[in-house]
């Protein structure tokens, strides 16, 4: 707590407890202070990477597996289009390139299409709450100007990437960006949801980097843009 | 000349011959409405100096009421009148273009965008540009898009060569390219005006510097040269942003967008405040729009549709190229070590950021998610993108062995992309979308044509479709087309002031077989749903043509 309160100072507490995700997330607590662990152990292994923080980050993952055993979540059904494709092709039995091209490998779209649905720029910041609100409605998980306070972190953030240890970093990213679009769709917003509170913590700092003023006219403005969704969203029903 | 140029060269012919010319007129497997109508259009203007509405060298053409640019039509008619009114002659303007854009992007990157130290990323980019899956299609059809794509590189190479100069005849071309762009294709009226504008104010000391030397030089030709480009100016926004051309920008518009129009609109006018939640949705809205396009799927997966929507497709780029556009992306963010520096890199970097952001615009604020042909302007900096993040990759790797199998992992990943693509495009493609590139129109417009003299009259419904009548095509052109029927004589047909599109005996409309008089001798060209279904498949049916994946046709049946 105090790591953050000397970085990212009061403002940055004050917008990491109202965010869009945990606002309209509909997760139950628990699985909600998971998200947050995670998100917050990976935030602290991209900051000063040791291999002490990647066991924390590996154990906790560990632990929330055994917990909520995940089920795959690719969509099987995706394999009668896939013979269908393959069907396509004259002499499909023999035919090289249809074997080549057509066979459970890709199956990687479905999981494309899943991790979209969670991760992609689009969902983080304009229109993530297709399963809980409506594939339609335009509200992100994030504040749309966040996109701005990240690319603020990475340009005026105190930062010294070169040093940094890569390996250690990558592989616990993956390993999130992996179960998003292996895990059916209502777990996998777990490992989702800690990537997006990761992007939360540097969007933080990203804010530290601005004027008092800036900070304070951000402070009204998510608070406005929160409230105005709580309006609309519960007003129609969506 | 090195050899190894000649080679490079020789390899960038023989790829450009198979992938833009081979078999032009077989794939796509069918002419598409838009290319029909260029088609039909260029030969009226050929034979009869007007448009099929009778409108004489027209600068819109009305065509199915879309109004459509005129560059493309009036550069189609010499492939007319040498070859034709085929496919190959719609459709060679654009495969040829098509290879003057790889022309002008080697001279753009290899002149202006990388430093003498990186001047292999010139080749290595222009080849990934020439076997860019996004642009090989487009470049296939008879799509507008590329042509603007031509003229806006040229516009961008001249905006460099003025920045060098600083000479009046460069800023003169800059602003004849911008225009040419923006009055071939919908899209670049947007970005085109808006990357000039901007690449003009970054640097406005320089441009007020120019400005005032020419005035020093030669005042009567600045001024000659001012009032020429405010005249083009006023035609250009009195004709293609409030006149007819801005039609089909409005017919688009992200308000007339199925999700927002159907089905987020009417929840939002019923709120109490419906002004400021329309407000605040169309704008949310479009953002979700323009942030679809860095999406994963629309660059893995189904960028290009070459498929149904529930099947695995093809994406805007090669898999193996997806990694190193996103360490590419970081690095034009981040660092400008590969830019040339005779004006600075830093004036490269900003063109290359501007002009990515902004190619995605023009698609966002209209309708349809993730559309790749509105969005092509982008593909020169997609193309630089991946080139310059293989390199980075390549010189993160401390161990030549490392190099050579990274090197043989990408050439492997290639080949299995371009061997996939090419499935896709000829196999899956043509099979699985037939129906929606109009297939089947063709066949019974030769049908019709060589038959027709037998019927009293020749109904046409243009509704098709599998599914029922939910699809309107515009089946008229697709006969005037094949039909090679006189334009003079169609455009002088009195039914053509008054909208209607049939000529001789050919009627153009929705087919109700109980209200129509089957005493004459009529022929009827429609889909399965039109007919009573003892009369399909019975000695009444003259011809069908099935859809590629069989899954319906159309059907040409006679009252005898």
């Amino acid at each position: 707590m105090d790591y953050l309160k000397e970085k990212i100072g009061l403002f940055g507490i004050f917008y990491l407890s109202l965010l869009p995700f945990i606002v309209f997330s509909g997760q139950t607590p628990i699985l909600l202070f998971f998200s947050l662990i995670l998100g917050s152990s990976l935030f602290y292994l991209f900051q000063k990477p040791s291999t002490k923080k990647l066991l924390f980050f590996s154990v906790v993952l560990g632990i929330i597996l055994v917990i909520i055993k995940p089920r795959l979540g690719l969509d099987m059904g995706q394999l009668n289009s896939i013979n269908a494709q393959r069907g396509e092709h004259p002499q499909f039995q023999t035919n090289l390139i249809a074997r080549v091209i057509h066979n459970k490998t890709e199956l990687v779209h479905s999981y494309i299409s899943n991790f979209d649905y969670l991760l992609s720029p689009s969902a983080i910041f304009a229109s993530g709450f297709w399963h809980k609100i409506s594939p339609y409605y335009p509200l992100g998980f994030l504040f749309p100007w966040d996109l701005y306070f990240i690319y603020r972190y990475f340009r005026f953030g105190k930062n010294d990437f070169k040093n940094r240890l890569w390996i250690l970093f990558i592989p616990a990213l993956l390993s999130l960006f992996l179960l998003t679009g292996l895990v059916y769709i209502d777990q996998a917003l777990i490992f989702s949801f800690a990537v997006i509170y990761f992007l939360a913590l540097l969007t933080a700092i990203g804010y530290s980097t601005t004027s008092k003023k800036t900070r304070l006219v951000f402070v009204v403005l998510n608070l406005f843009y929160l409230l105005y969704q709580l309006k609309v969203t519960q007003y129609f029903k969506i | 000349m090195k050899i190894s140029n000649i080679l490079f060269w020789i390899l960038i012919v023989v790829i450009a011959f198979f992938t833009r010319f081979y078999k032009l007129d077989l794939y796509p497997p069918s002419l598409s409405i838009d290319e029909v109508s260029i088609g039909y259009n260029a030969f009226s203007i050929l034979k009869t100096g007007k448009d099929e509405w009778g409108n004489f060298l027209p600068v819109s053409f009305r065509s199915v009421g879309d109004y459509k640019p005129p560059i493309l039509i009036y550069l189609t008619v010499p492939f007319i009148k040498l070859l034709g009114v085929n496919e190959t002659s719609t459709r060679l303007p654009i495969a040829i273009f098509s290879v003057i854009n790889i022309y002008l992007f080697w001279i753009l990157v290899k002149r202006h965008i990388f430093n003498k130290k990186y001047s292999y990323l010139s080749y290595l980019s222009t080849l990934i540009f020439l076997l860019s899956p996004w642009l090989i299609i487009f470049s296939r059809s008879s799509f507008e898009a590329v042509i603007a794509l031509t003229f806006m590189l040229a516009n961008i190479l001249f905006i460099f060569e003025f920045r060098k100069s600083g000479r009046l005849i460069n800023f003169i071309l800059v602003f004849f390219f911008a225009f040419l762009s923006a009055i071939t294709y919908h899209s670049t009226k947007l970005i085109v005006p808006l990357l000039n504008i901007i690449y003009i104010l970054t640097d406005y000391k320089f441009f007020l510097n120019c400005v005032s030397g020419w005035y020093s030089k030669n005042k009567f030709f600045l001024l000659l040269t001012t009032l020429l480009l405010i005249g083009i100016t006023i035609f250009f926004v009195d004709n293609f942003i409030f006149g007819p051309g801005a039609s089909r920008a409005k017919m688009t518009f992200l308000m007339k967008d199925f999700d927002y129009a159907r089905v987020m609109l009417p929840v939002f006018v019923s709120h109490p405040f419906s002004g400021i939640t329309s407000v605040i949705g169309l704008i949310s809205f479009w953002f979700k729009r323009y942030l679809e396009y860095f999406s994963a799927n629309f660059y893995l997966s189904s960028g290009l549709g070459l498929a149904t929507f529930s099947h695995p497709g093809q994406g805007v780029i090669y898999a193996i190229e997806y990694p190193f556009l996103i360490i590419g992306f970081f690095v034009l963010l981040s660092c400008r070590k590969f830019f040339d520096s005779s004006i600075s890199p830093k004036y490269v970097n900003k063109i290359l950021i501007v002009w990515f952001f902004l190619s995605f615009l023009p698609a966002s604020i209209t309708n349809n998610s993730q559309h790749s042909l509105r969005s092509l302007n982008v593909v020169p900096v997609i193309s630089l993108l991946i080139a310059m993040g293989l390199i980075t990759v390549l010189e993160l790797s401390k161990k030549n062995t490392t190099k050579y199998l990274l090197g043989i992992a990408v050439v492997i990943g290639y080949i299995l992309g371009i061997i996939r693509f090419a499935d896709y495009y000829t196999l899956h493609y043509p099979v699985e979308l037939s129906e929606t590139r109009s297939f089947g129109w063709k066949q019974m417009a030769i049908y019709a044509r060589d038959h027709h003299t037998e019927y009293n009259t020749v109904y046409v419904d243009p509704r098709f479709g599998t599914e029922g009548p939910y699809t309107y095509g515009v089946p008229y052109m697709y006969f005037l087309f094949y039909s090679q029927y006189s334009p003079s004589i169609y455009v002088n047909d009195p039914l053509r002031k008054v909208g209607r599109t049939d000529f001789e005996n050919y009627l153009f409309t929705e087919i109700n077989w109980p209200d129509i008089n089957h005493a004459k001798n009529n022929l009827y060209i429609a889909s399965p749903w039109s007919f009573p279904k003892e009369v399909l498949h019975s000695d009444k049916q003259r011809y069908f043509v099935p859809f590629l994946n069989r899954s319906s046709g159309l059907y040409a049946i006679s009252d005898r």
